[in-house]
């Protein structure tokens, strides 16, 4: 008599409290909750808008040592790509899309670097940080990308070649030549 | 089945954790989680604290941003699916996290979370997860080497049947059509693809 091969997987039904409860009638509508949630990030938005100023000081400091006098400073272009990742996971829900745009093509770019292994991009990168002081005065701060049509295609057109060389990363284009592609850019 | 647009949800008296180490990031969720009616959200800053509270608390769904403190949060994630004591094994788990590259989707999914979703997060966004992984659970599967949300994803469109951009269409799901493979045969098929691959 054989015995029956052991199977390899087990696949069943979970029926969490979460998903029952949430069901359950009495909730929240889908509209009331989301004007109900957009009350309350305007409620926390002074706060976080303060914190987004003083992320974006601590950005300028990072990108400006980052290769200062022509060498690239490991550490400083590590705390940039850390204080670009903070900017883009906030500033475009509290209503600061500029710098949220600004924030993350840098982190795209700090991305392709790391995945490409290419030279860092000083033009490219002093580009985004004149684009970030701009986003930062008052008269900027509130624009919207459209609102600022030519520099935003520029940082898009950036923003697009860093992508395809983090995605291209792994393909035999040389590093010489990536590093060229962005710098044209 | 496709969740309604304006379907409601029930989340009052639910536990959530949200597991983030920047508190503007949890500050910008706890408030979206209160406008859709949560009253019970606990922010924790790294792995320890997290372990802790699950020690402590019953939490019905975890929020988990990748660059947790103190291990990583797909770790833990791991961590949590792979305990079979954990009273918190098969609960939802969602990942946040604004590095959307492929990698990261992947390793997501391969931890056991139940979904990803991308920084900066809008209320819309948000809720349309709630309401999918309420109302569209997954089967668990538990293998050697994984447990977690059946990673075998059916595209089914958008949640709400339309995506965020002005020129996403509708999808229109099609009946299925011909055979399907079940999972002996993948398991088989892959069986063999490893053996030929190891001639």
């Amino acid at each position: 008599m054989t015995t029956p091969p052991r199977p390899t997987h087990k696949e069943f039904d979970v029926d969490h409290e979460y998903g029952r409860q949430a069901r359950a009638p009495g909730g929240i509508s889908r509209d009331a909750a989301l004007l109900r949630a957009a009350a309350e990030i305007e409620r926390v938005k002074p706060q976080v808008s303060d914190y987004i100023m003083q992320e974006c000081h601590r950005l300028d400091a990072a990108l400006h040592s980052a290769n200062a006098e022509g060498h690239t400073d490991a550490s400083s272009v590590a705390e940039a790509y850390a204080s670009s990742q903070r900017l883009r996971d906030v500033a475009q829900t509290v209503g600061y899309p500029l710098l949220a745009l600004i924030a993350t093509n840098l982190c795209t770019i700090f991305e392709a670097l790391e995945a490409a292994q290419v030279d860092y991009p000083a033009a490219v990168i002093e580009c985004h940080h004149k684009a970030l002081r701009l986003a930062l005065s008052r008269r900027y701060r509130d624009k919207e990308p459209k609102d600022l049509p030519e520099l935003s295609a520029g940082l898009w057109q950036i923003a697009k070649l860093a992508q395809a060389m983090r995605a291209d990363a792994k393909t035999d284009t040389p590093a010489d030549a990536k590093s060229e592609q962005l710098k044209a850019s | 089945m496709l969740a309604a647009r304006n379907s409601s949800i029930n989340i009052a008296g639910l536990s959530f954790l949200l597991a983030d180490p920047n508190p503007h990031s949890t500050a910008i969720i706890h408030g979206i989680l209160r406008g859709f009616g949560a009253n019970r959200v606990i922010e924790i800053r790294n792995n320890r604290d997290a372990i802790q509270v699950l020690n402590e608390q019953k939490i019905d769904l975890m929020m988990v941003e990748p660059n947790l403190p103190k291990g990583g949060g797909l770790a833990f994630i791991r961590s949590i699916r792979q305990d079979p004591n954990s009273p918190c094994r098969t609960i939802p788990i969602l990942v946040i996290t604004g590095d959307t590259r492929t990698s990261m989707v992947k390793s997501a999914r391969d931890c056991g979370a139940n979904m990803v979703i991308a920084k900066p997060m809008s209320p819309s966004s948000l809720y349309e997860r709630l309401t999918w992984v309420a109302f569209h659970p997954r089967k668990f599967i538990e293998t050697a080497t994984y447990f977690g949300p059946d990673r075998r994803f059916k595209i089914e469109g958008f949640p709400s049947g339309k995506g965020r951009r002005a020129g996403d269409n509708e999808v229109e799901i099609k009946a299925e059509e011909g055979p399907t493979l079940s999972q002996n045969d993948i398991d088989s098929l892959l069986a063999e693809a490893r053996v030929g691959g190891a001639a």
